[in-house]
Order: C-alpha cells, then sequence, then structure tokens
C-alpha cells in the first residue's frame, strides 16, 4: 500500500540486516508501482542502548533502555502460542528456545482467557518482573540497536547505505537522558 | 540521515521532545495505544506548543480504533498550532489492538472478515 500511495515508510526492526532485506523488498514493490524515480522517504523505528566499553548488553543500564523492545519477540511468541495470531517475522532460531519458556510462563497469566493483559503490561516501556529472566543479553543484541558507540555509529551509516532517510529511536519513560547518548552519535551524521 | 525519536506517549512527552530538538533531532514519533500509553493527539498538542521546528507524528495511528473524519479533524488542529510539521503515521494497530485482545484488521483471513461484517 506504501508503494502503491507513493506514501512514506515506516519500517520497525532491530538488526541491520533485516531492515536491509526490507528495504530490498520495499525497492521491489517500489519498483513495481512504476514508482523508480521518485525518491522513497524510508524510517526505521527502533531502539537499544550505548553501552560502554566492556558492558554487558544486560546490565541494569541496557535492561531497562533496551529490554522493553527486546521483550517484544515474546510478546508476540505468547499472542501466536495463546491466540493464534501470526508471528510477523520468523522466529530466529537460536531464540526458539527462550521464546517457548516465555511462552509457558504466559500461559499461567491470569485473568485466564485474557493473557494479552499481562502479556502486554508494560510493553515496549518496562520489563516486567517475572520476564526477566527471559530479556537475556542475547535477545538484547539480537533484537535490538544495543552495541558500543563506535558499532552503533557503524550500523547506522549501513542503514544509510541501504537508503534509509530516518532512524527512530524508542525513548524509554524514565531513560529520558537516553536521548543525550543518541545525540552524540546523531552529531556524526550532520 | 535524520534522527528522530519514538515514545511510548505521556502527557508530559513534550519534554524530552523539546529536548531532542534542542540535540537537533528531525521528528519525534508518538506510539497510539489506547490500553498502554496516553493519546497522541494530547501529547502532540503540548509538544506543538512547546517546541519550534521539530516534526511531530504519530507512530503509528491505530486506524480501527478511530473514526476517520474525527482524526483528521483532530490533525488539522495540530496543523494549526505547529503548521507544516504535523505527520500521519498510520499502521495494522498491531500493537494496540492485541493489547486488548483484538486483531488487526489485515490478519484477518478473508472469510472470517465476511463474517465479521
Amino acid at each position: 500500500m506504501t508503494a502503491k500511495l507513493g506514501a512514506g515508510w515506516i519500517a520497525t526492526g532491530g538488526d541491520v540486516e533485516g531492515a536491509i532485506t526490507a528495504m530490498a523488498d520495499m525497492r521491489e514493490r517500489w519498483q513495481a508501482a512504476g514508482r523508480g524515480a521518485e525518491p522513497l522517504d524510508a524510517v526505521v523505528m527502533t531502539g537499544g542502548a550505548i553501552l560502554e566499553e566492556g558492558e554487558p548488553a544486560d546490565s541494569p543500564r541496557a535492561v531497562a533502555q533496551a529490554g522493553p523492545r527486546a521483550a517484544m519477540l515474546l510478546h508476540r511468541a505468547a499472542d501466536a502460542a495463546l491466540a493464534g495470531l501470526p508471528m510477523m517475522a520468523p522466529m530466529p532460531p537460536s531464540m526458539a528456545d527462550i521464546a517457548a519458556r516465555y511462552v509457558e510462563l504466559a500461559r499461567r497469566f491470569t485473568p485466564q482467557g485474557a493473557h494479552y493483559l499481562e502479556n502486554h503490561r508494560g510493553h515496549l516501556m518496562f520489563v516486567k518482573p517475572e520476564e526477566r529472566p527471559h530479556v537475556t543479553a542475547e535477545l538484547i543484541r539480537r533484537t535490538t540497536f544495543t552495541a558500543t558507540e563506535r558499532e552503533l555509529t557503524e550500523r547506522v551509516a549501513a542503514l544509510a547505505e541501504a537508503r534509509y532517510s530516518e532512524i527512530a529511536l524508542q525513548i524509554v519513560p524514565g531513560q529520558e537522558h537516553a536521548i543525550e547518548d543518541w545525540g552524540r552519535i546523531r552529531r556524526k551524521f550532520v | 540521515m535524520r534522527f528522530a525519536l519514538a515514545i511510548p506517549t505521556d502527557a508530559e512527552s513534550w519534554r524530552v521532545v523539546r529536548r531532542a530538538e534542542e540535540l537537533g533531532f528531525s521528528r519525534a514519533w508518538f506510539y497510539d495505544a489506547q490500553m498502554l500509553s496516553a493519546d497522541p493527539f494530547v501529547a502532540m498538542a503540548a509538544a506543538a506548543v512547546k517546541t519550534t521546528r521539530i516534526r511531530l507524528g504519530t507512530g503509528v495511528l491505530i486506524p480501527s480504533n478511530r473514526i476517520a473524519a474525527v482524526a483528521a479533524n483532530a490533525f488539522a488542529s495540530l496543523n494549526k498550532l505547529a503548521p507544516g510539521r504535523i505527520d500521519f503515521g498510520v499502521g495494522t494497530g498491531f500493537t494496540g489492538r492485541r493489547a486488548m485482545g483484538l486483531r488487526s484488521d489485515f490478519m484477518w483471513p478473508p472469510r472470517a472478515r465476511g463474517r465479521a461484517a
């Protein structure tokens, strides 16, 4: 529909490879709609945390800033298992076990028959205490922009190379100071 | 490459939006998720009067939870507060509707959609 209307496009993603694949697919649709010569205003919406050298991806600060976005994969897995909803994106094989364990936790959410209430509590805002063990360093690394400043600068440059025009970074409630960190990276692209 | 921020909407989101503007960010996207966060039009209106340059957009509006004419009126009102700085981002309502135990329209198989209609 984006290509048909000639609209701007907002993609969501947590890794550069997936964003590049999504862009290739959109470019194909853009061309097919006869818009090959027209510019595409493409936004990638993501989030994460800028790590200090040696800081683990599941440090308390990283979990607070990037954990809510990483938990999206778990919430979607529970929606798929408990409500029969599609995943929207393939489950990375390396994340399947941890997602399955979260689904087992979600089966016990109350009220029974309305798992979605507890499943989505805090969605994109905070990590629920009971889901914290499932929000691992690996999950955060694979599903968010969480890395050192140098690596994140390289990732943003790769997105620009793939012809994304904007990166939108989620700021988690209570972590508004993170905007200062992202502002440092922004200045490298002026 | 433009930099923007995406916000789980709060009535006081204008505070971080104003700081983002000072840091040179180009746009702020406000989530629309009725069970999870504040109303984006209210928060965007506050941000509109507290900022001067940064663009403000719904990121993204849930069409199935809104009456089109009412939403258009809200965007027009925002545009009067921040002329040319308002963006209409729209999606399927993926998270917002799931948090209410509802499906997004695009997920409905055609046959099921027909029955629902």
